[in-house]
């Protein structure tokens, strides 16, 4: 059943043009995103998934700058709207949660003041409703005695309850797409746990679409349909979430799941397998594939042409000269 | 919150004493205030030793202390004796010329805090602009120029070459009214206030400048760091208009380290009071302290250096207080 | 990025080199701080070679008569004297040459004894903690309470004079910041797991001090000083302007000015030169120092 075509990136560019040269830290990424759909964004740090996420709702910093793509937004180009029509579509239409509550929420407003601005902004409301509105945000994301917890500042609450008041700031228009960017990283696992029981009940909810970014694959199986994995700036695999983790194909994407010690290494006993080498420094990208020199399966075409992302099999992409054969197993 | 204030005035109290006794005892080190007495021929040998006994200067240095302290708290028989001013008890020489100082002082500080606010903001928010370079440089001028001597070229410039101020002092002697000179006490006050903004004005304009050099980088990069701070991004994410997010967001943060400064600029300020009222030969009691010094005035000079201590500490109490206020992470407990 | 992830206590030298050598190219980018450095390196050298520059002058001698005016005294300048003659008949050019050499002496080292102070209380009070901590911080925080030029006056007022007298003095009340800065940051770095491991190992807390978290502190220690000589430089000036400073005959720039409002009216070229020359000092220090900071500190860096 296909649904309906909510968010398509198109070969996304975003440069950072430094005194030291310029970093391409978003370098031509395709996404594409289903209304009510989950959508896994996967990497390292420093793989540009973060950056990604902000190019959508062009809030990238100097001295980043788009270079080029366009995203493809209810059938618009974002990138061709005005600064003005921008701003309309930030935290009502796409909304965005960050990953460290702490430092998200600003520390000299309260919670409810924070929460209240988004609906004061974005919907026809006096203050005494959107009061009343944020109040029953507050409640549904779970927050005790919400009317009270409305007056209190961000560092009198646990990193736990500031990451509910988030995504209350980011629901409280009902978007109908979320960005959550590494939004439980910096949380213990139990609450990590609640909170992503939260994003889900909501997102069933609201029917919200989630940009769901992480480092972590075990979040990415439990919270997503589809899977974009990426490396420095490119994505080099693309596939539902069940093809991903039963028949991955990219070799980077195969050492990732390797390195998940709840999936493998206690079938195995083996010692933890990790991914050899360090990811490239951003100023002096590889030639070829930017995987190469951290591969197993390295050729010379791979040290020579950078490959494209193809499609070996109905919905699964892969960039890679050698995709991996024959690695069923590798997960239950 | 109110016994954390409680608790911090009652610290304060052995900070001022300690610093009142490392004074006392630096000013007593200058010289005999009695000595100078001698060569006045009206004054006979019996008198100095019977003074020296009423001021308690025959007793050790704490005694001694202890005795200047009670009076300085307590002052029924005054801040003891002036050798600038004889015959008239020190508390009344200083109480004089408090007026003149807290008015051009706080005018400057108040001016420059004022203007550099703003500016350091515009500064900030066109980050390697043009504008910002100038203001840059011009808050480099500030911190770095020598305040006498920016005081000194001024008044060359526009007191002697052309006659726009006044040279020297705090106000005219006579104001002519209708023609005529009339003494300075009989003005009406309005004649009195404009005569006295006029000869101020060029102090004015020197302390303002020393102090916005340090306000302008402070307010420059206090917001530059807020800027990239993840709140900001936040406000932005969720629709905020960029007006909104700089001023609502970004400002009321970068404005909290600036208000806590304030509370301790005072011994810059009072240093820079000191230079322009010794430049400029206004009788106020940042002058006066230099005068009381050059001439051993011990007592003028301890009453002095006490208030200026209770200035700085009171500063730095208003410092903790304004904190408390604009930062809503501060609850004193 | 940590603040310390680029010099931790393990370092090696080849690290640490290359550590520098990116401040270095940081710094070299700042327009400002490298001409701040040009000028100060051509000031250095100025006052090096007073004696060679000052046409045969010299800062002490009573000039007896000179051919363009009658008096000597306050002679305007002229072939022989670029800046004139001063008060006493002596020199002007030779005089702001070596009253350079005071002033720039007086900074730098006024600037290294704050820091030295600093750097000791603030390891101790930070490495310690306790006791040492609570004395040493009540005794900075004494030292930031009082009123510093009324008491500096008062201090050259009792002790006169020499040039060590002033280097005291303005020394006394340069080492607070300093203290702060370095008890904060050994704060932290004692967190960190080179200190730990330091400890574990069983390495001395002096040891620990000077060889893991003394270098670690040494760039905001390194900013601070830096800005702290254009302080004292101006503190030195005043000083010696209002009469209490270097103490005549030996020159500095602030005490040329002493007498330059006296004469401000016969020989205004007087009080020009002096001024001009603390001005570029200072500005020239401000500029570096701000330009180091940025570059020891990436993070502001943009």
């Amino acid at each position: 059943m296909e649904k309906e075509l909510l968010l398509e990136v198109k070969n996304l560019k975003t440069y950072f043009y430094t005194d030291d040269g310029i970093v391409k830290a978003v370098d031509g990424i395709n996404l594409k995103l289903h209304k009510s759909e989950v959508l896994g964004l996967v990497g390292e740090s420093g793989c540009g998934k973060s950056v990604a996420s902000l190019s959508v709702l062009r809030l990238v910093d100097q001295p980043g700058k788009n270079a080029g793509g366009e995203i493809i937004f209810k059938g618009e180009d974002l990138l061709k709207k005005s600064e003005e029509e921008m701003r309309k579509i930030r935290g009502s239409e796409i909304a965005m949660i960050f990953q460290e509550p702490m430092t998200a929420l600003n520390p000299v407003y309260t919670i409810g003041d924070q929460v209240m601005e988004a609906i004061l902004i974005h919907q026809d409301v006096n203050e005494e409703e959107a009061k009343k509105k944020t109040i029953e945000m507050l409640d549904l994301v779970g927050i005790p005695d919400p009317k009270k917890r409305f007056n209190e500042y961000p560092h009198e609450m646990s990193g736990g309850m500031r990451q509910r008041a988030m995504i209350a700031m980011a629901m409280s228009c009902n978007p109908d797409l979320l960005i959550s960017d590494e939004a439980t990283t910096a949380l213990d696992v139990t609450i990590q746990a609640q909170i992503l029981e939260l994003m889900k009940d909501l997102q069933k909810r609201i029917d919200t679409a989630i940009l769901f970014i992480t480092h972590d694959l075990a979040l990415v199986a439990e919270m997503a349909d589809t899977v974009a994995v990426a490396y420095m700036g490119k994505i080099v695999e693309y596939s539902s979430v069940k093809n991903i983790f039963k028949d991955p194909r990219h070799p980077y994407t195969y050492g990732l799941l390797k390195s998940i010690p709840s999936l493998i290494s206690k079938k195995t006993k083996q010692p933890l397998p990790a991914i050899e080498g360090m990811i490239p420094s951003p100023y002096s990208m590889p030639k070829g594939c930017y995987f190469h020199p951290r591969c197993p399966f390295a050729t010379d075409e791979c040290r020579k042409n950078i490959p494209e992302l193809k499609e070996i099999e109905p919905g699964h992409l892969v960039r890679c000269f050698h995709p991996v054969e024959n690695t069923k197993g590798v997960s239950k | 919150m109110k016994n954390y204030l409680i608790r911090r005035a009652l610290e304060l109290i052995p900070v001022l004493f300690a610093i009142a006794f490392v004074s006392f005892w630096l000013v007593s080190k200058m010289g005999d205030p009695f000595a100078t007495l001698i060569i006045n021929p009206h004054v006979r040998p019996e008198d100095i030793q019977r003074l020296r006994h009423i001021w308690h200067w025959d007793e050790p240095l704490f005694i001694r202390f202890i005795y200047w302290l009670k009076d300085f708290i307590y002052p029924k028989a005054g801040w003891g004796l002036s050798i600038l001013a004889p015959g008239r008890n020190v508390i009344e020489v200083v109480k004089s010329r408090i007026p003149i100082t807290m008015a051009f002082s706080a005018t400057s500080m108040i001016l420059a805090v004022v203007i550099s606010i703003p500016l350091g903001v515009y500064s900030a928010l066109h980050q390697y602009s043009i504008s910002d370079y100038v203001l840059t440089f011009f808050a480099f001028f500030g911190m770095s120029m020598p305040t006498f001597w920016f005081g000194i070229m001024l008044m060359y410039l526009l007191a002697v070459k052309v006659h726009w101020f006044p040279a020297a002092g705090a106000h005219s002697a006579f104001i002519t009214i209708n023609g005529l000179p009339t003494e300075f006490k009989d003005a009406p006050a309005i004649k009195r206030f404009l005569d006295t903004a006029w000869h101020l004005a060029l102090p004015i304009f020197v302390l303002v400048v020393f102090q916005m050099g340090a306000w302008l980088r402070y307010m420059r990069s206090s917001m530059l760091e807020v800027k990239h701070q993840d709140y900001v991004r936040t406000a932005k994410a969720k629709g905020v208009n960029s007006r909104t997010v700089t001023y609502k967001h970004a400002f009321r943060n970068a404005i909290i380290p600036i208000i806590t400064l304030i509370g301790l600029s005072f011994p810059g300020l009072i240093g820079g009071a000191m230079i322009t009222e010794t430049v400029f030969a206004i009788d106020g009691i940042g002058r006066l302290t230099f005068k009381a010094v050059m001439s051993q005035d011990v007592f003028v000079a301890m009453a002095l250096i006490t208030i200026f201590a209770i200035l700085v500490v009171l500063g730095n109490f208003i410092a903790d207080i304004l904190y408390a206020v604009v930062d809503p992470r501060i609850r004193y407990s | 990025m940590a603040k310390n992830t680029y010099i931790d206590g393990g370092t090696t030298t080849s690290e640490t080199y290359s550590y520098w050598r990116k401040v270095f190219q940081r710094l070299r980018k700042h327009h400002l701080a490298m001409i701040a450095l040009f000028v100060l390196g051509l000031l250095i050298l100025v006052v090096v070679l007073a004696k060679p520059l000052s046409f045969g002058n010299d800062p002490y001698t009573y000039i007896k008569s000179v051919p363009w005016i009658a008096r000597p005294e306050l002679a305007p300048p002229g072939p022989g004297h670029p800046l004139g003659l001063d008060n006493m008949a002596r020199d002007a050019w030779s005089r702001i040459l070596y009253g350079g050499r005071v002033s720039l002496a007086v900074g730098f080292i006024c600037s290294f004894v704050g820091a030295s102070i600093g750097l000791f209380f603030g390891l101790i009070a930070g490495y310690f903690g306790g006791i040492a901590d609570m004395l040493i911080m009540r005794f900075t925080d004494f030292m930031l309470s009082i009123p510093v030029l009324p008491i500096m006056v008062v201090l050259a007022a009792v002790i006169r004079g020499s040039l060590a007298a002033i280097i005291f003095i303005i020394s006394v009340f340069s080492w607070m910041g300093v203290a702060r800065l370095v008890r904060g940051e050994v704060l932290s770095l004692k967190e960190q797991e080179f200190t730990e491991a330091a400890k574990a190992i069983g390495e001395s807390p002096a040891r620990i001090m000077i060889i893991h978290l003394l270098p670690n502190t040494m760039a905001p220690v390194i900013v601070a000083s830096t800005l702290a000589i254009a302080g004292n430089i101006i503190y030195e000036a005043t000083l010696s302007f209002l009469g209490l400073g270097i103490r005549q005959p030996t020159p500095s720039w602030g005490n040329m000015l002493n007498g330059a409002q006296t004469f401000m009216l016969t020989a205004p070229w007087l009080m020009w030169w002096p001024g001009i020359a603390i001005l570029i000092t200072t500005l020239a220090f401000n500029f570096l120092g701000d330009g180091l900071r940025d570059a020891l500190d990436p993070r502001l860096y943009r």
